[in-house]
């Protein structure tokens, strides 16, 4: 029996006013995949991702989350729902009023009752778990660098061991170095967490290094496939993004 | 049935953390049923509904002191034996609660007489014996006090009392109220909020002392819902001193990253100690997420000054303080400085002055500011007029509210006011938004592109508000003399080309322009204090809001503390 996919979308329209983002899409995310999103700007893959995650409605279509659609979900289900998922923004969207502990202690204390200490104890796991150093717990996020934000973001989305993990522009604006060190972190953490992961990048270092399966949002519609697959798909643009001067450099090297 | 005595029980502890049907609440439950008389089928009733459940047929034997089986009890009063038993299988199927001890007394008046341990308790449980034993010194004496109050008035002699200790945190007493009450007629299930990991000792941890140290046995669910529990029976292994400790973790059902975590930081400040700490294999997975992500070592956080006494403490606040409002000071008069440089640089030539902006401020602070100045100089001038009129009528003198409005309105109020709400609206409004400009590093991009910000942002601001506030001032005069001229004809009999003459005799030349001098003033003060604090602003969005009140704030003291020196100053040149 196949695996049931984790979060589908199916025959999705988004619409801004005359504008059509998607146009009947459908999406299969299964457990335990890395699947990259990528498109041209504006294509509507972060309008996609908020879809899937609940943060908007889409204009029509629905989104099961392990085969219950999101929208029909009640206010206890839905934080159930939303339990279960980590999210990092571009920009890191730490709460900059709070300490780098604080902020990956904010989804814990929000769904568990927990005793100061242990949430103290559980936020540094969470920073040694992305990597970054233990002094890192009392700074503010404007005390951080683009790459230690990154990872502080990735450590409040992995506050309460979710199952699954939306990172979106994971290594934008990163140096190399730091990119691919983000590379490996995820591809660590997805091999010991055994994590589903949909990833929003631009970066195809990140895609060749990670993704097993790549979503193409061309012509408000997408196109899913495997790595290798998706690299001969015959479509202008696919070819273009994937054979084009960079994209040749980065394939040489993985 | 089962259905629906699930349902009761999940209806009642609605609300709870805990779902009845989860079986964390069996770790707080101690329940006794007292078997009286006819009650068995009330109590039934009143069983959780695990209880109910006859998957499981491992029957409970009654026996009495010399192990002969005693007559069940008749089919209708048929306290299902069996029934207990199975509760004891869900207990430990669970691997979260123990049965500690089962009592079946023949009466109050005999010690326990059987306990059941291990043969009624499931084979996946081989500690609770050892917790029975434990247990057993602390439930004697209560045990006998249940029968005499609840079991007291036995209507047959076969009065029979089940005691069903689940479990008890280590160290720590039920509190009263949060056991089962056998009232005679019914067992009520209680339980208490205040404790919630109640059994985490018994539960997630077994400590067992052998020849080699102690063996510390892991059970159950390590994970991170549990992580309160596992935090707490981890404190207790601190407490026994041994040498050597061994842990197992063959009990354990689940564990995550946390609750490994928990564990290792434990385990690191017992060997830290000089505890020597083993791991029997299997390790469970995560240990090796941990070991990898451990590898360099933590460095300690160090905090400053948090060692020294309350007054040390203090003197130091008032330090740190004055030396911050010191520079502070220094930090605005640098920032006048530059201002006027710019200013000075800018007048220079009209493209530097920016002059679609400075409109733009003086739309925006100005006429956008009409009504509201309009209205609130209009009504206080009301006020001030029809207070006046009331006391200077009195001397007969009603003539001279005139002077007083016109005066007021002129020399004071109409500036002052104007000034406040300006402060008000446009001061928060130049933190606001340069205030965000910085957190977006706009005012990084502006130097970058070798703008000076403070010609950009700041001067247009500037120069807008003094344009715009002695012309808000103009219109505060005006509808403030309206104000009192309408209350003058409404309420004194002054009519309007009365108020008009009266005006005209009474006011010196100077009077108007005493006010309206004052507006290029404060306009200048509140343009500096608004976007001074906009541009203090910087790494977050807390910030961002302290300094929009401080903007506010100073402004105003500012307007009034330099409208009371104008005030002085006027007299003593005779303005």
């Amino acid at each position: 029996m196949a695996p049931e996919p984790i979060i589908s979308v199916r025959n999705l329209v988004n619409r801004f006013g005359r504008q059509v983002v998607h146009e009947g899409l459908d999406l299969d995310v299964m457990p335990g995949e890395v699947l990259g999103i990528v498109g041209g700007s504006g294509s509507g893959k972060s309008v996609l991702v908020h879809t899937m995650l609940g943060l908007r409605r889409p204009t029509s279509g629905e989104v099961l989350f392990e085969g219950k659609e999101i929208s029909q979900l009640s206010e206890p289900e839905l934080r159930a729902v939303k339990r279960r998922y980590g999210v990092t923004f571009q920009h890191g969207a730490l709460f900059s009023a709070l300490t780098v502990a604080a902020n990956v202690q904010m989804p814990m204390r929000e769904y568990l009752d927990l005793p100061n200490d242990v949430l103290d104890q559980i936020a540094m796991l969470r920073i040694r778990m992305v990597g970054l150093q233990p002094d890192a717990v009392v700074k503010l996020p404007s005390q951080l660098s683009g790459g230690m934000i990154k990872r502080a973001a990735l450590a409040r989305a992995l506050a309460l061991d979710p199952t699954l993990l939306f990172l979106d522009e994971p290594t934008a604006g990163l140096d190399p170095i730091s990119a691919a060190a983000f590379d490996e972190l995820v591809n660590y953490l997805r091999k010991s967490l055994k994590l589903t992961i949909v990833m929003v990048t631009h970066d195809l270092d990140t895609i060749f290094a990670t993704c097993d399966r790549v979503a193409v949002l061309v012509d408000r519609k997408i196109i899913v496939d495997t790595l290798a697959g998706i690299v001969q798909n015959p479509h202008p643009w696919i070819r273009e993004y994937f054979h084009g001067p960079r994209a040749r450099a980065a394939r040489q090297e993985n | 049935m089962q259905q629906q005595v699930r349902h009761r029980h999940q209806a009642s502890f609605k609300g709870f953390r805990y779902d009845f049907g989860d079986v964390g609440l069996l770790q707080f439950i101690e329940l006794r049923v007292v078997l009286g008389a006819h009650q068995h089928r009330h109590i039934r009733a009143q069983l959780a509904y695990g209880l109910q459940d006859t998957e499981f047929d491992i029957g409970l034997r009654e026996r009495n002191d010399e192990g002969g089986a005693v007559l069940e009890p008749h089919r209708l009063e048929n306290f299902s034996v069996r029934a207990i038993a199975v509760h004891h299988r869900i207990t430990g199927f669970a691997g979260l609660a123990h049965a500690a001890r089962v009592h079946i007394e023949r009466n109050g008046f005999e010690a326990p007489l059987l306990r059941y341990k291990r043969e009624i308790l499931n084979s996946r449980m081989p500690t609770a014996s050892r917790l029975c034993v434990r247990l057993r010194s602390a439930w004697s004496a209560s045990c006998r006090k249940t029968m005499t109050t609840s079991g007291g008035v036995p209507r047959t002699p076969m009065a029979t009392t089940i005691i069903v200790v689940i479990s008890k945190p280590q160290g720590s007493r039920w509190e009263h109220g949060n056991a089962i009450r056998g009232t005679g007629k019914s067992a009520t299930v209680c339980y208490d909020r205040r404790m919630p990991a109640a059994t985490a000792s018994t539960t997630l941890l077994a400590m067992e002392n052998g020849a080699d140290g102690m063996t510390l046995g892991l059970k159950g669910d390590w994970r991170l819902d549990n992580a309160a529990a596992i935090a707490s029976a981890l404190a207790e292994v601190g407490a026994a001193e041994s040498q050597r400790m061994t842990v197992d973790f063959a009990g354990l059902t689940a564990i995550d990253l946390p609750g490994a975590w928990l564990l290792r930081q434990h385990l690191d400040a017992l060997q830290a100690r000089g505890v020597v700490v083993d791991m029997a294999a299997p390790v469970p997975e995560p240990f090796a997420f941990i070991a990898e992500i451990t590898r360099e070592t933590p460095v300690p956080v160090a905090s400053e000054g948090q060692g020294l006494p309350l007054l040390a403490r203090t003197v130091a606040a008032i330090g740190r303080e004055s030396v911050e409002q010191v520079k502070d000071a220094r930090g605005a008069l640098g920032y006048l400085g530059r201002i006027v440089h710019t200013g000075v640089q800018a007048l220079g030539s009209v493209k530097r002055l920016r002059l679609p902006a400075i409109v733009r401020q003086v739309y925006e602070t100005g006429i956008a500011a009409v009504p509201i100045v309009s209205l609130i100089a209009f009504l206080i001038s009301v006020i001030v007029a029809y207070l006046g009129a009331d006391q200077l009528r009195q001397f007969g003198a009603d003539i001279y509210t005139v002077d007083l409005v016109a005066v007021a309105v002129l020399r004071e109020l109409g500036v002052l006011l104007t000034a406040i709400i300006v402060a008000g609206r446009s001061g928060s409004a130049f933190a606001a938004e340069i205030g965000v400009m910085k957190l977006n590093d706009e005012v990084d991009a502006l130097k970058s592109i070798g703008v000076n910000p403070l010609e950009v942002l700041v001067l247009p601001r500037l120069i807008g508000l003094v344009i715009a506030m002695p012309l808000l001032t103009i219109i505060a005069d005006l509808m403030g003399l309206a104000g009192g001229a309408m209350l003058s004809s409404l309420l004194l009999d002054i009519p309007f080309s009365q108020f008009l003459q009266r005006m005209q005799e009474i006011l010196a030349p100077t009077t108007f322009w005493a006010g309206l001098v004052k507006a290029p003033v404060f306009a200048l003060l509140i343009g500096m204090v608004g976007t001074y604090r906009g541009m203090q602003v910087r790494d977050s969005s807390r910030e961002l809001g302290r300094l929009t009140t401080v903007a506010v704030v100073q402004s105003i003291f500012l307007v009034i503390l330099a409208d009371a020196i104008f005030a002085v100053v006027f007299v003593e040149i005779d303005f």
